[in-house]
């Protein structure tokens, strides 16, 4: 199927809908409109889930059709396939379904944690060797008080930085300067919010 | 192609190749019929090829005699590459000094003068309009006003009255004798000579000299680039270089793979911080000192809320964690959800994320089996919502609603009789958010809290701990209490005076991390500045290098 | 002092139709410099003459929550991006966590070809999911970029910690890496390993610094005005109980 609707005519009902839900917030007589909108959109993302799986599978599909690294891929599909055919059968909450989740994604997401601990290590190490420049260097101190603060180390205490110094950077400075970066996260997102109600953002296409 | 020892190469080639050298021997032979009375010297190798040839005596009648050279028939695809020929100058000093000096002169025309002394060049055919305009017509009486307003100031026709060398009495009135204002003195540093002695130009000065070779001998004069600037304009020039030079360095913007050093420096780090983690894990012996209760009041403010809850009372746990986040966040979570089962807590249990719901089975199984409501299953999970955070605010307008779908397929979670109770968010007695990040607490806080008079606490991974800390500072406060990450753990073991062996196992490894870490960062960073300050790696550097993050950096710190 | 969610909505509003209208002919006048975009505009001049590939990361989270601000900034990136370089021999590659950023993405790529009337060299597979979760996410996104000659990656999305795996990744190939989240975590592993972090609103300012069309620019120093409002209001209200002191 390709259903493709003029831009003028989904630009029109991006805006209409964005534009109810926004002025719902100050008219409660649309409440149920808007929960209607929601409800909509729930569904209409629980679909995009699938469509995003089934990109998924093309993509692997397509390499093992052309034999780029065909075994991974094909690995892919197999697990993909059964885990869905497994998870439909029994539900998420069922035995195999849980086997699966707990002996396989939960130990390749955890060790892509540890990974990124030594990534993360290195590139603090590294960062004044990058970025020569005052921030880096604040940035350096400040990572250096909170990990001292953060606990023993090698099962030494530094109690200057778990009481006095540590306390003091997460509950004023930091809190301070979160604050200003989460303002300014909410003025660009509302900004762009407004730029799609303006009809002159148009995620999808134009 | 290849041919046998013994055979004649010709008699072996094909029959194409054997016309075309038939055709050129003919041409060839023709060519040297028509051309040999002008090849006074050379004469062509009998064992060149005819085609060789014929380009050699077509190069040796174009330098002899120019004229006869031209073909009466159309020039040969060769053509082109033949010397131009040196009448087309018409100057014969400007030949030699062609010969002498091969570079290029400047293109300023030279002085008339040669043109008397050059040889008279053979006639060109002239069409006849054009012998019209060389010889005019005297102009009639009354043509003669019209024609001298458009008469120029010195007429070809004019100077042949005048005796080489004699000046017109006008010119003579002009002659400078030092009257003349000084000229820009760069043309002293340029031109040898100050003035003119003797001829039409005598007490000129800075005129060129008639003598090409003097011209050739003159050696480029240095000239003085220095300006005079001042201090603001100096700034602007330097800011201009460096501008320019950032600009000239496209190569730069390529960095290098990872080095064999990075890449050392990389593994070394992992091999060191695994040993550092499994050290006391295997050793067992409680090395590193608990923490303080008083460090953290905002875990004893959810001790205190859970301790207050009545028995029964639903819960509400929005459980958003990611599977990465597992193996840190699932002590304080089994540890919140333990204390809140003990108090026979009805756990209901919500996710925006997909693998929500499965990782709330899983701890409740793995770490939490031995509580009588999981072995029951007296507990509810209504999976997850699709959609975000419009999902969310879908649920906290109306939790039964958003459900709906789960309803039709059959799967009411709401026919628990221990949630009949439950119309709206405000129901539950307790909203927990459990969370990895500090996104998704968030959401729930920003969403939430003002529905929530009982109000909203989170237990969450350490790393999210520092961004809810706004919620908790606020006024009015949003988030009642906060517990994070390992050191959570264990302050809210201690604080339900329980220690729980694994959790304790951890915190020793959790310390020794985290001094590997420091000391990593630290010798790491030792090492990279040791590796960098090598001469054969400075000058590899990265096209991010120090110098261009430097300014960048500050730009940004300004 | 605490102002109503539709005061500032409206104040926002009508900042950005003033801008719009007002500045029309000069509209670049008020916008400071952030190296960061100076630096992609040229690497993907760069990549385009060498022939090597570009990655745009659109992150995860869903377009129904605040994080789609950052998916739509990624959006309107990845724009400028295959207008650039969608002809070239290594035509962009798109990644996302989410299915419905990748229909946007599928359809930004496929206008963009449009535009080039080169829509027959477009492929499906130029944006792709490559995991749901924000680890798995990354770590479909790994091989990518590893493997596919990419000279650099344009993190542009919702990021958490699973942005230094791919920042980690991008070095190791000597590529160039510029990273933006809204995701405040996102940010802090940005500044320790990206090549050019956003920090902040930056980010939502990407339509405006890579040359989009002039809403951005006006909504850009519409956010610039507003953050100047902010200061102001927490100037004043902190100094108000000194005076009520008084």
């Amino acid at each position: 199927m390709n259903l493709r609707l003029r831009t003028p005519v989904s630009a029109a009902v991006a805006i209409a809908l964005g534009f109810i839900v926004l002025t719902s917030l100050v008219l409660p007589g649309l409440a149920a409109l808007r929960n209607q909108i929601l409800n909509w959109a729930m569904l209409l993302t629980a679909i995009a889930l699938l469509l995003g799986l089934e990109n998924l599978f093309q993509v692997h599909l397509q390499k093992v059709r052309t034999g780029d690294k065909a075994t991974f891929s094909l690995i892919l599909l197999v697990a993909m396939i059964a885990t869905f055919i497994v998870t439909l059968w029994e539900g998420s909450q069922g035995q195999l379904a849980n086997w699966i989740f707990s002996n396989i994604q939960l130990p390749v997401e955890t060790s892509l944690m540890a990974v990124l601990a030594i990534s993360l290590t290195l590139a603090a190490a590294r960062i004044m060797q990058q970025r020569k420049d005052r921030m880096s260097l604040v940035f350096l101190v400040t990572l250096f008080v909170l990990l001292l603060s953060a606990g023993p180390l090698f099962g030494i205490e530094f109690p200057m930085f778990t009481k006095t110094i540590g306390p003091y950077v997460n509950n004023f400075l930091s809190v301070g300067a979160l604050r200003g970066l989460l303002i300014g996260v909410s003025l660009g997102t509302l900004a762009t919010g407004l730029r799609i109600l303006l009809g002159s953002d148009r995620p999808y296409g134009s | 192609m290849s041919y046998r020892s013994g055979q004649d190469p010709e008699e072996s080639l094909p029959d194409w190749l054997k016309d075309l050298r038939k055709r050129q021997s003919q041409e060839s032979s023709h060519s040297d019929k028509t051309n040999k009375p002008h090849v006074p010297s050379e004469q062509p190798n009998k064992e060149e090829p005819s085609w060789l040839t014929a380009i050699r005596q077509r190069y040796s009648h174009s330098e002899t005699k120019p004229e006869a050279a031209r073909p009466d028939k159309p020039e040969d695809a060769l053509s082109d590459t033949q010397p131009i020929p040196p009448n087309r100058t018409t100057k014969a000093h400007s030949e030699s000094s062609e010969q002498a000096d091969p570079s290029p002169e400047p293109s300023v025309k030279e002085p008339e003068i040669g043109e008397t002394e050059s040889p008279q060049p053979p006639k060109p055919e002239i069409p006849a309009w054009l012998e019209e305009l060389d010889q005019p017509e005297s102009p009639k009486g009354e043509e003669i006003e019209q024609i001298s307003s458009q008469i120029p100031a010195f007429m070809e026709g004019t100077t042949e009255e005048l005796a080489p060398g004699e000046l017109p009495s006008w010119l003579q009135a002009m002659r400078p004798s030092g009257v003349f204002p000084q000229e820009d003195t760069r043309s002293s540093e340029m031109l040898p000579g100050a003035q003119e002695a003797a001829g039409p130009l005598a007490g000129l000065s800075g005129t060129l000299p008639a003598e090409p070779k003097a011209i050739q001998s003159i050696k480029p004069p240095v000239y003085s680039t220095r300006l005079d600037l001042t201090d603001s304009q100096s700034r602007h020039v330097t800011a201009l270089e460096k501008l320019l030079n950032d600009e000239a360095k496209p190569s730069d913007d390529r960095r290098t793979p990872a080095t064999l050093p990075a890449r050392l420096l990389n593994t070394l780090m992992g091999v060191a911080l695994i040993l550092a983690v499994l050290f006391p894990v295997l050793n067992q012996g409680q090395l590193a000192p608990r923490p303080d209760l008083e460090a953290l009041p905002e875990s004893k403010a959810i001790f205190d809320l859970i301790e207050g809850l009545p028995s029964g009372a639903p819960v509400l746990i929005g459980f958003d964690l990611q599977p990465a986040f597992y193996g840190e966040a699932k002590a304080v979570i089994a540890a919140v959800l333990s204390h809140l089962l003990e108090k026979q807590a009805q756990l209901v249990f919500v996710s925006t994320q997909p693998t929500g719901p499965v990782i709330a089975e899983n701890i409740l199984h793995d770490e939490l089996a031995n509580q009588p409501a999981v072995t029951a299953s007296d507990y509810t999970n209504l999976g997850y919502l699709s959609g975000g955070m419009a999902a969310l605010r879908h649920f906290l307008n109306d939790p039964r609603g958003s459900t709906v779908s789960l309803t039709a397929l059959g799967l009411n979670p709401w026919a628990n009789p221990s949630l009949e109770s439950i119309n709206g968010i405000s129901d539950f007695a307790l909203v927990v958010i459990v969370s990895s990040g500090a996104e998704d607490a968030r959401l729930w806080i920003e969403q939430g809290a003002a529905e929530l008079p009982s109000g909203l606490i989170a237990v969450t991974s350490a790393q999210a701990a520092p961004l809810l800390r706004p919620y908790l500072q606020g006024n009015p406060q949003t988030l009642k209490g906060l517990v994070s990450g390992l050191r959570g753990a264990v302050v809210y073991e201690q604080l339900r005076s329980q220690e729980n062996i694994d959790s304790r196992a951890q915190w020793d490894a959790y310390s020794f991390g985290l001094g590997a870490i420091v000391l990593l960062i630290f010798l790491g960073g030792l090492y990279e500045r040791v590796i960098h300050l090598q001469p054969e790696n400075r000058t590899k550097r990265s096209p991010h290098s120090p110098a261009e993050k430097e300014t960048t950096g500050s730009q940004r710190a300004d | 002092m605490n102002l109503p969610a539709p005061l500032w909505i409206g104040l926002c509003l009508a900042l950005i139709l003033i801008f719009t209208f007002w500045d029309r002919d000069n509209p670049r006048r008020a916008l400071r410099s952030i190296p960061a975009f100076r630096q992609l505009r040229r690497t993907i001049e760069l990549s385009v003459e060498d022939g090597s590939r570009l990655q745009i990361s659109l992150g995860g989270g869903t377009i129904l929550g605040p994080e789609a601000a950052a998916a739509f900034a990624g959006l309107t990136l990845l724009r400028q991006v295959a207008e650039i370089a969608a002809d070239s021999d290594q035509p962009p590659l798109a990644t996302t966590g989410d299915g419905a950023i990748l229909l946007l993405a599928q359809d930004t790529l496929r206008t963009s070809y449009r535009r080039l009337n080169i829509s027959d060299h477009y492929q499906g597979t130029f944006a792709q999911t490559t995991g749901l979760t924000p680890f798995s996410y990354a770590g479909g996104a790994l091989p990518l970029i590893l493997d596919h000659n990419i000279s650099a990656s344009a993190l542009v999305g919702s990021f958490s910690e699973e942005a230094g795996l791919l920042t980690a990744a991008t070095q190791r190939t000597g590529g160039f890496s510029l990273g933006g989240s809204n995701n405040l975590t996102g940010q802090a592993i940005y500044f320790a390993s990206s090549d050019q972090p956003l920090i902040g609103e930056e980010l939502f300012a990407t339509g405006a610094y890579m040359a989009a069309d002039p809403t951005h620019l006006a909504s850009a120093r519409a956010q610039d005005v507003l953050r100047w409002v902010v200061i102001l209001l927490l100037v004043v209200t902190s100094l108000l109980p000194l005076f009520a002191l008084q």
